[in-house]
């Protein structure tokens, strides 16, 4: 198992007159956990539109290991804010809802989210960390090459988020593939990614690489430092 | 926090056999009744203006002996069941079809949406025109009015599924027909149940109006039949027979949502997985 490497070329992406990103240049090592940090509106979610495939770049070029993306990216799999469960299938069939992996599969990532004893269960009896958690093992059944991350934890209450923060860099050690996280958290970005980008404006204001050993001490001072670093930075951004 | 030495008592639930909320709905149907028995029996109503409940169980127990009685209800079914599957099967697919592809919508919407308003009584006159008073003008009439609950309902029930759940089966690699089998499909279950319900009410409603006007069998002809004859007590029992058909309608309803949407929170009183 493996990730991609990401190459991103120049990038632009207009909606009509409007502007959402300008000059996107980036690279995402096989393997590598990128966290892209920005207030909201400054197009963080669109580039991960972007790279998943369900947008088209206004200008540039997007290279999933050296190959041009055209249409869905079929080595990415994405989890977004909301869960997007479907509320008529049961837990261990919304994990594989296009029934392309045998139920070893799914019984195997079940247990490493935790879940495995809730998968006959229907979604709406679920809480909204477990629904999560049904995402995420969604996300990853098909052992996928790159993992898109859209703020998957922003609805969460915080004690969730740290349990689930941990459960996403376990099976991220564990199965080796490329991340990207979006999120406005700066915290979270920091304490669970190689680098972080931070997107002002559309184009890229700020890269830090976060050079601390796992596993990561919320509370320690290197991380303190670099948390006061970039939030300073996204701080001192222009707010849309 | 309650502190642990403090012990909560839950209120326990009262054993009651006979529960009120059951046998409440009961009591102003049996009230009426009696009421309407005794009345006519102690002579207050005349016999021949309203016949009593005996009257009208003595009436249906030879008419069924006679066989007028089974063979009218089920000449009435079966008009009832053919134009369920006609009008309901093609406003069905036709739902299903525009709101799917945009082209469909395009091309058919506007078109139904004007007919729609249209009531399928007021085309009484042409369709006798058309097709006589035989059972083909009753199925176009029935089936017309089936068709609209059908095709609205099942149409913005597709339309209302979540986008999002759409975009999702896209980027786990769903085909379109996968998305539509496994997300549209399913999505728009709840609000195609709910156009079976009004196509079921629609479908008694024109059933009774054709049966009356032109027909030489059925549970309307039966009425119309018998008032010629004065016989009220078989006009009465024709009514009871399509209140207690649209009953049975409006269970066969329930039943089918109970069983095909066994997902629905709205469902999750009383019922374990």
């Amino acid at each position: 198992m493996s990730g991609v490497f990401l190459d991103i070329q120049g990038i632009d992406k207009r909606f009509g007159d409007l502007v959402v990103l300008r000059q996107i240049n980036m690279q995402v090592k096989d393997g590598e956990f990128l966290g892209i940090v920005g207030r909201s509106g400054c197009g963080k979610s669109t580039l991960l539109r972007l790279v998943a495939g369900l947008e088209t770049p206004s200008a540039g070029r997007l290279l999933i290991d050296h190959q041009q993306l055209t249409g869905i990216n079929t080595a990415a799999r994405i989890m977004f804010q909301d869960a997007r469960l479907l509320p008529w299938k049961r837990v261990e069939e919304n994990v594989d809802p296009g029934q392309f992996n045998t139920g070893e599969d799914v019984n195997q990532i079940l247990e490493s989210v935790g879940l495995l004893a809730r998968k006959k269960d229907w979604p709406h009896i679920l809480s909204g960390g477990q629904k999560q958690r049904v995402a995420l093992a969604r996300a990853l059944v098909s052992n996928p090459k790159l993992l898109l991350l859209d703020e998957p934890l922003g609805a969460l209450d915080a004690l969730t988020r740290i349990e689930m923060q941990h459960l996403i860099v376990k099976l991220w050690q564990e199965r080796s593939f490329t991340g990207l996280l979006v999120t406005h958290d700066v915290e979270e970005a920091v304490m669970l990614c190689d680098r972080v980008v931070v997107i002002d404006r559309g184009q890229i204001s700020l890269e830090i690489g976060v050079n601390v050993p796992r596993p990561r001490l919320r509370g320690s001072t290197e991380i303190g430092k670099l948390c006061q670093v970039v939030l300073d930075h996204v701080l001192s951004s222009t707010a849309i | 926090m309650t502190s642990p030495s403090i012990p909560i008592r839950f209120p326990k639930k009262q054993q009651v056999s006979f529960k009120i909320e059951n046998w409440l709905p009961w009591l102003v149907p049996t009230l009426l009744l009696l009421i309407w028995q005794f009345s006519v029996q102690w002579g207050l109503v005349s016999a021949r203006f309203l016949p009593s409940p005996l009257d009208v169980v003595q009436a249906s127990w030879k008419l069924t002996l006679s066989g007028e009685l089974p063979q009218n209800v089920w000449v009435s079914l079966g008009r009832a069941l053919k134009a369920f599957a006609v009008g309901g099967g093609i406003g069905f697919a036709l739902g299903l079809l525009n709101g799917s592809l945009r082209m469909g919508e395009w091309l058919l919407d506007s078109s139904l949406q004007m007919l729609r308003n249209i009531p399928n009584l007021a085309l009484i006159p042409l369709v006798i025109l058309w097709f006589g008073i035989g059972d083909e003008a009753k199925l176009v009439l029935m089936s017309l009015g089936v068709f609209f609950p059908m095709y609205i309902n099942t149409f913005y029930g597709i339309r209302s599924v979540d986008p999002g759940l759409v975009e999702m089966g896209r980027v786990y690699g769903l085909k379109p027909w996968q998305i539509f089998r496994h997300i549209l499909l399913p999505g728009a279950l709840p609000s195609i149940l709910v156009g079976v319900r009004f196509a079921l009410g629609i479908m008694w409603l024109t059933l009774i109006v054709a049966e009356t006007i032109a027909a030489d069998s059925g549970i309307g002809f039966m009425a119309t039949n018998a008032r010629e004859f004065m016989r009220t007590d078989v006009v009465m029992l024709s009514v009871l027979l399509y209140a207690l058909f649209g009953k049975l309608a409006d269970l066969i309803t329930k039943w089918l949502e109970w069983f095909l949407l066994p997902w629905h929170p709205n469902q999750w009183k009383g019922r374990s997985t």
